[in-house]
């Protein structure tokens, strides 16, 4: 059970400026105080919807993010400067997969040059053996040598967003945090992407950071599940916690909205989320601060978190 | 294609999805010379007129190398204003009794090369700076934005005068810079734009995770996305170069007198008897003016359309 | 709304600022003062140097400056060197002929440019609008005293239509007789001028028109029975007419500074032929003058332009 990366009380804060003078009069708080632990080999989900800062937290670990505060520790050391990730060449541990394969891959570049500019900037090989690990990654990911002398215009998405994961794991990144990697996608092509990106994982025993608004996907994909909710986790726990056992009333709410066939019961099915969404809005002001915001985590048990009101808490204070 | 990834798809799903064979062309986007290309057969005037302007600049340039500094330099006062065809000289004589023919061609090769080179020196300024601007934003880009919106509404015209009577050492190159000064803004309003839009894009993300430095993904990165703008904008600006260059020739602020230019060829006209009378001494420069500046513009705007895709007529 | 105006307002003056000290620097630039008219043989040049000193010719270059902003806004704009006039006497005669001369223009172009936009948007793809745009190749490509050299050769010396010089002719007396000879003597050079400055302004009101086109209120209108040509009149032209009046601020410097070509090949006695004949005579103080005086009318112009522009774009506006 190594301990890849730790991330402390992680805030990304973006200054709103108005006014005549353009002064700064608010923030948005994109990551209010995150905190969690990243182990070597795992896989983790980061689950919320649009706005709650779950894309925001993958970019601040990647490096693409600036920090207001807390800490992300790698290798003993706090890697949100710039300065400290260069010297450790931080990004070749630490890659990206985007969710726009299109814009994500320079349309006037052809394939071995994407691929190949990882290797060129961390790795530094002599042109034969890069070339042999341009057509290495091609066949992890399924996808002939002929590939690399042309454009991603000439490849469909689901080609393109394997391309994104051969450039991902060129350097053999420990970490990988994949940021919707499939929500561009076709729902068929979907499926192939997520098992060409769960094989890789544990052929390469890749930690990955799978970033998501989509419930069902991240159970296929993760051992463990962090609920975000406007800036701040409101659970956190292994699969089997979250799925088998939501406490907070966010989670329990995201999982009724996973949709399910099953037409037999229907009727069943659709009072159960009405008085899920009842039961939320009920309890919303109990389970969220004076700002509308959620309570730092308590532990409730080995592997499980969650925000609580603090009159409800048994335990000490949380991760 | 290997055949571990048939093993991982659903049964279902394989039932329904056609695998695409890897390598197959799925949707041949046209790159952009093949665009340029169609464009330019969809517009037969556009064509015509980069046929013809690649004659002209071609026959200019060759030509001016075997015509002797004399026959621009000599002054012949009895030749003076000869009519076209009066002792083999095909377009007549000027006021210094120097063959129109030979005037022209030297007089376009010097008008064009130094438009050439203000548009050069114009389109590398406004690309270096506008890329600094629109990749790295903030306050640079605030200040530099200001001084570009300060500068662009002067009278240059003016001021270029101003300058070119107050320099002492003056020749071409003089002329060159100081035009040139004023070359690089609307330049780099454009790229600026383009770029803060690219730099938005993942790619870009995805070379700094990839370890390249601002500099390598400024210029090798966003830089090739820029490629059909800077062909619009160059064209362009390099007929408006043309133009600015021959409007202070004909004021009497743009060549030194040694070097001739289309546009001190048509000064002949501010003189009212040889406006009215001699048009033969300033149509051909005139004509010539036109059909480069409105052939340019023809096959500029091929270019603008091949750019922008809602444009094409292809 | 007036934050915007006050803030761009507040913009411009350390514009004027650094236009008066540029505009200072290339007038010490020039060489000459106003006495190198007055020197002869049998000038003593001791006598020469007292009168400069007086003059606080060679005082430090910033008590020189403020000197001549003081002067400035007292209305000295200082001595014409070879016309042995205050430069504001020379420049009040001719100013008034470059602004009437640039009004006409303008009001050619907005005449000519407005129905020629409007039939290019309205019949887009027709060979109207094919034909306006080769209309516009010509405008916009072709160097302006092109055009007036052709124009005046045409119209003045073959024709005989206008006249080919001058402002007004030396035989009108009285009110009318001058003010319609005045227009006379404009008229070839200002529709000219106008039609050469239409390109932006035909350009813009073709793709508003086209982008209105297909927006769901004029749908909505035409679906309400409204007459189309009223739709075009009422509604789409309406919300273009304000940006193009943003234009006419902008053009003012293109105007201006265009009189110095026009004016010499009309023999037109502007401002712009003042320039030109100052330059040749070295007469540096009203050169000066002129620069000042065109780059504050330019500043202006482009001030007015952003004011009406704000006015429009609600999205310029601070909130």
């Amino acid at each position: 059970m190594t301990v890849l990366m730790e991330i402390k009380d992680l805030k990304v804060h973006y200054p709103i400026r108005s006014g005549f003078w353009n002064r700064i009069t608010d923030y948005v708080y994109a990551a209010d105080g995150i905190s969690f632990t990243i182990e070597a080999g795992k896989t983790y989900g980061l689950v919320g919807e649009s706005g709650s800062g779950k894309s925001t937290i993958g970019k601040a670990i990647v490096g693409l993010e600036k920090i207001t505060g807390g800490e992300i520790i790698y290798n003993g050391e706090d890697v949100s400067k710039p300065s400290v990730r260069n010297k450790m060449k931080y990004n070749k541990d630490v890659q990206m997969i985007f969710q726009d394969s299109l814009s994500s891959l320079n349309p006037k570049k052809t394939i071995y040059q994407i691929i190949a500019e990882p290797i060129r900037n961390f790795d530094k090989m002599d042109k034969e053996s890069e070339k042999q690990r341009v057509i290495e990654l091609l066949d992890i990911v399924g996808l002939s040598k002929n590939a690399m002398y042309q454009y991603p215009h000439q490849f469909s998405g689901g080609q393109r967003q394997r391309i994104g994961i051969a450039r991902a794991i060129a350097t053999n990144p420990k970490l990988i945090i994949a940021d919707e990697p499939v929500s561009a996608l076709d729902l068929s092509i979907q499926a192939q992407v997520l098992n060409f990106m769960k094989r890789i994982q544990k052929e390469l025993g890749i930690s990955f950071l799978f970033i998501s608004h989509d419930l069902g996907v991240v159970r296929h994909m993760t051992e463990n599940i962090a609920i975000m909710h406007l800036g701040r986790f409101v659970e956190l726990g292994t699969r089997e916690d979250i799925y088998n056992n939501p406490q907070h009333i966010y989670t329990k709410r995201l999982l009724s909205a996973i949709p399910q066939i099953d037409i037999a019961n229907r009727e069943a099915n659709k009072a159960k989320r009405a008085q899920v969404e009842a039961e939320y809005q009920e309890k919303r002001s109990h389970f969220y601060d004076k700002d509308g915001l959620a309570y730092p985590m308590h532990q409730i048990s080995d592997t499980h978190w969650v925000s609580t009101p603090p009159t409800q808490n048994s335990e000490g204070t949380g991760k | 294609m290997s055949e571990q990834n048939e093993t991982q798809v659903q049964p279902s799903l394989q039932a329904t999805v056609p695998e695409i064979k890897d390598g197959a062309v799925i949707v041949e986007a046209p790159s952009t010379w093949r665009t340029i290309k169609r464009e330019f057969l969809k517009d037969k005037v556009a064509l015509v007129s980069a046929v013809i302007l690649a004659v002209l600049f071609l026959t200019v340039i060759i030509w001016s190398f075997f015509i002797p500094k004399t026959a621009v330099t000599n002054v012949n006062i009895i030749d003076q204003y000869l009519a076209p065809g009066t002792q083999g000289h095909i377009l007549g004589t000027d006021e210094q009794g120097r063959d129109q023919l030979l005037m022209l061609v030297a007089s376009a090769k010097n008008s064009l090369l130094i438009a050439f080179m203000i548009t050069v020196i114009g389109q590398v300024v406004g690309i270096i700076i506008g890329l600094i601007t629109g990749y790295f934003r903030g306050v640079v880009d605030t200040v530099i934005m200001r001084i570009i919106d300060f500068w662009i509404v002067l009278p240059f015209i003016m001021i270029i005068i101003v300058l070119v009577s107050i320099v002492p050492k003056y020749n071409e190159w003089t002329l060159i810079w100081i035009i040139g000064l004023f070359a690089w803004q609307g330049t780099t309003r454009l790229i600026r734009s383009k770029v803060l839009s690219e730099s938005d894009r993942d790619y870009v993300r995805a070379s700094k995770t990839s370890g390249s430095s601002n500099f390598m993904i400024m210029f090798r990165e966003i830089l090739p996305n820029l490629a059909s703008i800077i062909i619009v904008d160059s064209t362009l600006t390099f007929a408006g170069n043309i133009g600015i260059e021959t409007t202070l020739s004909f004021l009497g602020f743009g060549l030194p007198n040694g070097t001739p230019s289309l546009g001190t060829m048509v000064s002949a006209a501010t003189d009212p008897t040889v406006l009215a009378t001699k048009a033969y001494v300033w149509l051909p420069p005139v004509i010539f003016i036109i059909v480069i500046c409105v052939g340019i513009s023809f096959v500029g705007q091929v270019f603008r359309r091949a750019a922008d895709a809602r444009q094409r007529l292809g | 709304m007036w934050k915007t105006i006050i803030r761009r307002v507040l913009i411009m003056i350390p514009q004027i600022v650094i236009l008066s000290v540029l505009v200072f620097v290339l007038a010490k630039l020039m060489p000459g003062d106003p006495f190198s008219g007055t020197i002869g043989p049998n000038t003593d040049p001791k006598q020469i140097e007292a009168l400069k000193r007086a003059a606080g010719l060679f005082d430090p270059w910033y008590v020189q400056y403020w000197h001549w902003i003081v002067n400035l806004f007292h209305g000295n704009l200082g001595q014409s060197y070879t016309l042995k006039q205050p430069v504001t006497t020379v420049l009040g005669n001719r100013i008034g002929n470059t602004v009437w001369l640039s009004l006409l223009s303008l009001i050619v172009s907005y005449a000519v440019a407005i129905p020629l936009g409007m039939t290019s948007g309205r019949h887009d793809g027709s060979r109207r609008d094919r034909g306006i745009a080769i209309f516009n190749y010509f405008t916009f490509g072709l160097p302006t005293f092109v055009v007036f050299l052709l124009g005046l050769y045409f119209f003045g010396y073959q024709l005989n239509w206008f006249p080919t010089s001058g402002t007004v002719s030396i035989n009108a007396s009285g009110f009318f007789a001058e003010a319609s000879s005045r227009l006379y003597h404009m008229l070839l050079p200002g529709a000219l001028a106008g039609i050469l400055g239409t390109t932006s302004t035909i350009q813009y009101l073709r793709s508003e028109i086209i982008d209105a086109k297909s927006q769901d209120y004029v749908r909505t209108a035409r679906s309400k029975g409204v007459p189309t040509s009223k739709v075009y009149s009422r509604h789409i032209f309406r919300n273009s007419l304000l940006p193009i009046a943003a234009f006419a601020g902008f053009q003012i410097t293109g105007l201006i500074g265009g009189s110095v070509v026009i004016e010499q090949v009309f023999s037109y006695p502007g401002m712009g032929q003042l320039f030109i004949t100052a330059i040749t005579s070295r007469d540096y103080s009203v050169v000066t003058a002129i620069v000042l005086f065109t780059g504050i009318l330019a500043l202006f112009g482009s001030l007015l332009s952003d004011i009406i522009l704000s006015l429009v774009d609600p999205r310029i506006r601070i909130e």
